[in-house]
């Protein structure tokens, strides 16, 4: 067959050239993008023509359930933010009871939190590492991951000091600026559809700590960069690890939500909280004591959407660090 | 003789490479994990992928495994330990070298699978980013030389080595050889966070392991140029001959080993740029330098 049979009726690249595309699945398994994640790319040679990214979880509770066992259930909807949406189903109960957390245990329960933020940005950065191939900094950061899942707030004030100089050191990695500035950019107005560090590191000044109280109380500034690619995405992550850092340190001890009290047989709850990767929501209706609708909304879905508009035309490498540095998290796709 | 002692010594630097860069892997010294792995894989089933093209998918491997063999063929370990002296060695080094790249895209076409047919041509583009990075240095030391023979190059660095005559070139050289073999940061055709394994996603068994083999038949190769080259070959004090080049060797591979993983993959459209419009620059200005230093001050 003549060349030109062989290309007639196939696809034309923006650059005029006729060639076969490619749809490969880079998922749901695959190094340095989150498990569960069905990232399907058409590749026009080694660029990306165009990506679609789906989840794969399919692990939404059944309803109805009883109302003290949603926190464990929806705790174990995610692997990757399994005490915020704990948090999150505690405070929507405690919504719909009408009650208020005491202070002392808001200010651990936030401590918690931030704990959380803290391992899942160094379980990123890991990932991000592995996927850009600097097996140093992935080693390093996973091994300081597994060392924060469940320290007490003492022996993280006692490791403080060496994360902030690893997340000092990060930046200063020969190459890794060249290799991440310009990747991935969202601007300013695109990036208001989203939430959590990927806005902020757009300079949107957006995150559900802000009006928090007990956060105030700890002294909570909101930190955002400029720029709005994958390394300004890097940035604001490392920033706020020293952020909940010192978070941590003000607040001194750590609990996890436990299961809520005097919830009503019922009623209407709302509540959100600052997952590592955004705003995460959870409205629920109670009714006999059980949960018999619920609606949660995670950053997944409008960043899982910007996918292929953000990926179009870009190489095949840069298409995937700049995915990676979304840190997607399929699992609390919206339920 | 010289033959046997030659293959049995790059057997033995495959084998410390491979200690070596398991080491800098995976943070730990063993000494057993090396055959160990070797084991495993031949141990392992040798799963075929549904169609592939099979004379590239079972020839790749084996064609680089025989590249490495014949650029190994004019290093020398000693003087008349060489397995052929050719009056043309520096030229013969760099045309076995030219088949890594046919070899790497039929292991990259053979499986008939993305990944791998994606850092096939990866290679390809790698390359032509190399190529000119490779031949341009050497046409430098074998000015010096005045000759093409891989002995009388180590012999003409008797005085000084060429690290210090020419340190544009070895710098070219060690970053080109770095790309020849597809060491971290310029593993495009195996990219591991991006392809999987690429060219080496579909291979598993005893194909893995002859892939494998090659490649450190190919690191050894480049490192025991590099010290041909520019560090004096087989000369220094009080060791034999043999043991200075095998140290440097493998000196040259550890080096080139750690540096990579201190850095993030490179991305190819900035490695292309950076090789034709910084190196090959810089290798026509190290050319003409060597050729004045030649003319004028003669050492």
């Amino acid at each position: 067959m003549s060349m030109v049979g062989l290309t007639e009726g196939k696809p034309v690249s923006p650059d005029g050239l006729i060639m076969e595309w490619i749809e490969t699945p880079f998922g749901p398994f695959f190094p340095g993008l989150p498990g569960g994640l069905a990232l399907m790319l058409t590749l026009d040679g080694d660029s990306v023509a165009q990506a679609v990214a789906s989840s794969l979880a399919t692990g939404a509770p059944q309803l109805p359930i009883a109302a003290d066992e949603l926190p464990d259930r929806l705790a174990a909807l995610s692997p990757l933010a399994p005490v915020a949406l704990r948090e999150l189903a505690c405070r929507a109960l405690e919504a719909a009871a009408g009650t208020t957390t005491a202070p002392k245990e808001a200010t651990a329960r936030a401590a918690a939190l931030e704990r959380e933020r803290i391992a899942s940005h160094l379980g990123w950065l890991a990932g991000l590492a592995r996927q850009i191939g600097l097996s140093r900094l992935e080693h390093r950061a996973g091994a300081l991951q597994l060392g924060l899942c469940a320290a007490e707030a003492e022996e993280i004030a006692r490791q403080a000091p060496s994360i902030k100089a690893f997340v000092s050191r990060v930046p200063r990695t020969p190459l890794l600026h060249e290799k991440l500035g310009r990747i991935g950019p969202i601007s300013t107005t695109n990036a208001q559809g989203f939430g959590g560090p990927v806005a902020r590191a757009s300079g949107i000044r957006t995150d559900a700590r802000s009006d928090a109280p007990t956060y105030a109380a700890l002294g909570f500034s909101l930190h955002t960069e400029t720029g709005g690619d994958a390394w300004a995405r890097l940035l604001q992550r490392l920033a706020e690890i020293g952020q909940s850092l010192d978070l941590i340190a003000q607040a001194g001890v750590i609990a996890l939500p436990g299961t809520a009290r005097a919830v009503p047989p019922d009623g209407h709850g709302m509540a959100s909280v600052e997952t590592p990767r955004g705003k995460a929501t959870l409205h629920l209706n109670l009714k006999d004591g059980a949960v018999e609708a619920m609606h949660l909304t995670t950053p997944f879905p409008a960043l899982a959407a910007h996918i292929g508009p953000m990926t179009a035309q870009m190489e095949l490498a840069d298409a995937l660090t700049a995915i990676a540095s979304l840190d997607l998290d399929p699992w609390g796709a919206n339920t | 003789m010289s033959t046997a002692v030659v293959l049995f010594a790059l057997a033995a630097g495959c084998y410390l490479v491979a200690v070596c860069e398991s080491w800098v892997v995976h943070g730990r010294l063993s000494l057993t994990r090396p055959a160990i792995s070797a084991l495993a894989l031949l141990g392992r089933e040798q799963i075929l992928p549904r169609t592939p093209d099979r004379l590239f998918f079972e020839t790749g491997p084996v064609l680089l495994l025989i590249a490495g063999l014949m650029s190994v063929a004019v290093i020398p370990l000693a003087p008349g330990l060489i397995i052929t002296d050719l009056a043309i060695g520096a030229l013969f080094l760099n045309a076995a070298l030219a088949y890594v790249l046919v070899a790497l895209i039929m292991a990259g076409w053979g499986p008939n699978g993305a990944y791998g047919m994606i850092g096939g041509w990866r290679f390809l583009g790698q390359f032509v980013a190399y190529a000119m990075l490779i031949v341009m240095p050497i046409t430098a030391v074998a000015m010096r030389a005045e000759s093409l023979s891989t002995v009388q190059i180590v012999l003409s660095q008797a005085t000084l080595w060429n690290v210090f005559y020419q340190p544009i070139g070895f710098v070219l050289f060690v970053i080109a050889a770095m790309g020849v073999a597809w060491l971290a940061p310029i593993d495009l055709p195996t990219g591991g966070g991006d392809l999987a394994g690429g060219v080496e996603a579909e291979y598993t068994g005893a194909r893995l392991g002859v892939l494998r083999l090659a490649r450190l038949v190919i690191i050894v190769a480049l490192s025991g140029a590099t010290v041909t080259f520019y560090l004096g070959g087989w000369l220094g004090p009080w060791l034999p001959g043999w043991a200075w080049t095998a140290l440097k060797t493998l000196a040259v591979a550890a080096a080139m080993l750690t540096l990579g993983r201190q850095l993030p993959r490179l991305r190819e459209a900035r490695y292309l740029a950076v090789s034709w419009k910084l190196g090959i620059s810089l290798a026509l200005a190290n050319i003409f330098l060597v050729g004045v230093i030649a003319l004028v001050v003669p050492i």
